[in-house]
């Protein structure tokens, strides 16, 4: 979903005769992130040198950095979440890919899929990534702004995507309860399918019932070249709207077979 | 008042009662030998002289002050040095740097650190050493390891390791067991020299008579842990309780 | 050829991390006995260090400008560092740059005054006691002690970079004779290298060739006939447990550019370094930076695609595969000594 969003600014900064090297965190949220930003990358005639798959637990990076730069690659994919990223990033500047010139273009950096805070721990590596995120403290609406409002008078800093994630699944949750009245999980899961709101930051979302996936519109930001302030590491570069980024529920990509019987537990 | 004066001192292992109510003095600038069977507690009670036991009952005293409750170094310090049954010397270690340890601890005390001097630089101990070394007939192996070396080597570097503190008090827990017959004279004559020489007092616990006999001014007999007689050396000889011991009949 | 040298270099460098914190681990190990689950707490700590002098050198003072709003709306708060103050923009942002160095002076006496404060205050009164219950007051020092790195510092990550100097990395295969882009690495990380091979060095030296290490050697050798000498080897044996702070401290300090520290870094390195540590053979010093460096270089050459596309996933058990390996071959070890950890 985040690679049908980030595909057309990729194709507008990169241009479309690129080669990607990836490398991507080694579970099931990595492999599909993969897939999917390889597909989208592919469809704009990218071509694809390698996908290395790192181990989960694995904290220095080099050793999966050191060859990207000798693999006829001018792109390199980071389908890395969390501390993996920040690490992966860190060592892939340490490195020094980004003032490195590959047939005849800037090497690049790719992050599908990060958030303010990853890039407050990644650094000054950040600036000029171009990623995705499903929320960010400087979007415009009134859901957005309220929460930024109360969050940041409270802690003094503007809310992260973790922060805000937080907040409205515990919205979501008891509201979900609430209309389900009971706390059976069974119940819940149900009110929550095909289940459509607005309000919380993200513009329309709906839990789409086929597939228990959520959509809404994405973020598609950059890392700042000169960060105003700590709260100003990322940008937003565009914000592409659902319509964009949804899939049919039997996309042979995505398509994750039958949801099953629901089982409440205990 | 002897130098070393035991009192009453009582060891028990589990059910075994290695020391029972053991008296022993032994006498400043003498050569006092302790005699027994096997297993008759002279190794033990060596061990509760410097600290590596504890008695349960009873006081050491040496030189009027009391040795129980110090650490091991701190009995050193006090002027103890002891050669062990079996050799403990530092294997990882050459032999000079084996005998620069009990060196720098009679120099600067238990606590105090020379650093960052290096080895070399300690002239002075390193000369000291060095004549202690030909003392004993090992100047040529002085760069030698010592895990590398003959048992009456081992032997005889821990000895050196012991005089070359200088010590008032020289323990030896059968210094010559393992020696060929020439080195176990050597260590006779030196330890002779030494005695002559030194302001030094010496308890030897020996199972060879010709060394007792060459060097003992006074001698106990330790049997099961309690002390039988004690006297000259001539006339420990013919003693019949002595005898009676060495047989190994039941006390 | 080329990608062949790059993962030896690159197995340096992780084994200088490895080699670093199993050199702190084994002092300890070979004087006190104690297997001291808290070393890899040591090393974060280091790091930290380096965020802390970071952070105290950007102390700032505060402006209002009014001409600016912060993300609520309200007037900018303007923070300017004091060293720019006290010593121009210029030499104060250079002050800044080289944090990470200057971290280095703060974090010895710091590390060691941790070392001993340990040591006399909680291990000490574990030596008596079986290695089990060692390890378990160890792994609980450590876990109170990130835990209060958390509480400080928070759960996130903190960029700590390397002077702007030494950012970027060096182009080896060209000065070897390779094409461009072959073999090239990271600045920090052979300053990394480099420093580590000097620590090690500087720690064999001081052991070798000082009386005081000789004093050392003979106690990890026989620690009570030391003390029938004369000598007063639990204290000399504190001081090694604080050197042996001040190594893994240093270790973290320099570690800091190469990944923005956190709080739990510390454990992603200690199940590693005791793999190391036993690999190399308990007790034995040359043993635990010799297997440092050689699993440094098994798992670079394990991540290789290479390699992985022959045994895929090689790269996430390399270091158990020679453990097990080693340990059912040659239980003490490459270099252990016989009765170590055997009563
Ligand atoms: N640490 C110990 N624990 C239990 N029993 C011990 C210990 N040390 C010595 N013993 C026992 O105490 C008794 C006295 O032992 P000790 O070594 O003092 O005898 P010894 O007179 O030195 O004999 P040898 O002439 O064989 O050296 C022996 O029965 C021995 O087995
Ligand atoms: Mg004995």
């Amino acid at each position: 979903m985040s690679a049908a969003a980030l595909a057309p600014v990729l194709q507008k900064l990169y241009g479309n005769e690129r080669s990607a090297y990836h490398l991507t965190a080694d579970y099931t949220w990595g492999w599909t992130q993969q897939e999917s930003i390889q597909a989208a990358t592919e469809a704009l005639g990218w071509k694809t040198v390698n996908n290395v798959l790192t181990p989960l637990a694995q904290t220095d990076f080099s050793s999966y950095i050191a060859p990207v730069l000798n693999s006829g690659a001018d792109v390199l994919v980071l389908n890395h979440y969390g501390g993996n990223m920040v690490n992966s990033l860190t060592n892939a500047v340490q490195f020094g890919l980004r003032e490195k010139q590959v047939n005849g273009k800037n090497f690049e950096i790719v992050v599908p899929l990060y958030s303010e805070l990853m890039a407050k721990g990644a650094g000054a590596n950040i600036k000029g990534i171009v990623g995705s995120q499903n929320w960010d403290w400087k979007l415009e609406d009134e859901g957005t702004k309220a929460f930024v409002k109360s969050f940041g008078t409270k802690y003094g800093f503007p809310p992260s995507q973790a922060a805000q994630t937080c907040y409205a699944q515990a919205m979501l949750y008891a509201d979900a309860v609430e209309r389900a009245g009971s706390f059976n999980p069974c119940a819940v899961a149900e009110a929550l399918e095909g289940f459509e709101f607005d309000g919380l930051g993200n513009g329309k979302t709906l839990y789409r019932a086929d597939d228990h996936q959520c959509f809404k519109d994405v973020l598609v930001v950059r890392g700042a070249e000169n960060p105003q302030d700590e709260f100003h590491l990322v940008e937003i570069v565009e914000v592409t709207p659902v319509g964009q980024v949804t899939y049919a529920p039997d996309h042979p990509m995505f398509a994750g077979g039958e949801l099953g019987q629901c089982n409440p537990g205990a | 008042m002897g130098i070393l004066e035991v009192k009453d001192v009582n060891k028990r292992f589990g059910g075994l009662k290695a020391l029972s109510d053991v008296n022993l003095s032994v006498q400043e600038n003498t050569v006092h030998a302790i005699i027994g069977p096997n297993g008759a507690g002279k190794s033990t009670l060596l061990n509760c002289l410097v600290g590596k036991l504890i008695p349960d009952t009873g006081s050491v005293m040496f030189d009027g002050k009391s040795v129980l409750g110090r650490k091991p170094f701190e009995i050193n310090q006090m002027g103890i040095s002891r050669v062990f049954q079996t050799p403990e010397i530092f294997g990882n270690l050459t032999v000079m740097e084996n005998m620069m340890i009990p060196l720098l601890a009679k120099r600067d005390g238990a606590y105090r650190l020379h650093a960052i001097e290096s080895i070399d630089h300690e002239k002075d101990l390193v000369e000291t050493a060095e004549q202690m070394l030909k003392d004993v007939n090992m100047i040529d192996k002085r760069n030698m390891h010592s895990a590398s070396m003959s048992r009456g080597d081992k032997r005889r570097l821990e000895m050196a390791m012991c005089l070359v503190q200088n010590p008032k008090l020289l323990l030896l827990d059968e210094p010559t067991a393992g020696m060929a017959r020439a080195d176990t004279n050597n260590t006779i004559d030196l330890l002779k020299e030494i005695k002559a020489t030194r302001d030094i007092t010496i308890a030897i616990i020996e199972h060879d008579m010709h060394v007792v006999f060459s060097l003992a001014d006074r001698i106990t007999v330790l049997a099961q842990g309690t002390p039988l007689v004690e006297d000259l050396p001539e006339n420990i000889k013919g003693h019949p309780k002595v005898q009676e011991a060495y047989l190994g009949e039941a006390h | 050829m080329g990608s062949f040298i790059l993962q030896i270099l690159n197995g340096l460098d992780k084994g200088s991390a490895y080699a670093l914190i199993a050199l702190g681990l084994t002092l300890i190990f070979g004087t006190l006995g104690v297997v001291n689950f808290a070393h890899g707490a040591l090393f974060m700590i280091g790091a930290f260090c380096a965020v802390t002098l970071s952070r105290m050198l950007s102390l700032s003072f505060e402006e209002v400008d009014p001409t600016k709003t912060d993300f609520l709306g309200q007037p900018l708060v303007v923070k300017t560092p004091y060293v720019y103050d006290w010593f121009g923009p210029e030499a104060g942002a250079a002050i800044i740059d080289w944090a990470v160095p200057l971290a280095i002076l703060m974090a010895i006496p710091i590390m060691i005054a941790i070392g001993f404060i340990m040591e006399r205050g909680l291990i000490k009164h574990f030596y008596k006691r079986p290695h089990a219950d060692q390890i378990l007051v160890t792994f609980g020092l450590a876990i109170v002690l990130q835990e209060i790195v958390k509480a400080n510092f928070g759960a996130n990550p903190v960029p700590t970079p390397a002077p702007t100097a030494f950012q970027g990395s060096f182009d080896f295969g060209i000065w070897l004779g390779f094409d461009p882009n072959i073999i090239i690495y990271p600045y920090w990380r052979m300053v990394y290298f480099a420093f580590a091979a000097v620590i090690i060095g500087g720690v064999f030296a001081f052991l070798q060739f000082t009386t005081f290490g000789m004093v050392v050697r003979a106690g990890m050798a026989d620690r009570e006939t030391v003390g029938l000498l004369g000598i007063n080897i639990d204290k000399r044996f504190t001081i090694m447990f604080g050197l042996a702070a001040a190594v893994a401290g240093l270790a973290g300090v320099m570690y800091a550019p190469i990944n923005s520290p956190n709080f739990h870094m510390g454990m992603d390195f200690l199940v590693l370094s005791f793999v190391v540590v036993v690999v190399g053979g308990m007790g034995s010093l040359p043993g635990a930076v010799l297997a440092g460096f050689l699993l440094g270089i098994l798992e670079s050459f394990a991540s290789m695609n290479e390699v992985k596309s022959i045994i895929p996933g090689i790269d996430q058990i390399i270091i158990y595969l020679v453990a097990i390996v080693i340990l059912l071959t040659r239980p003490r070890g490459l270099m252990g000594r016989k009765g170590v950890m055997e009563d």
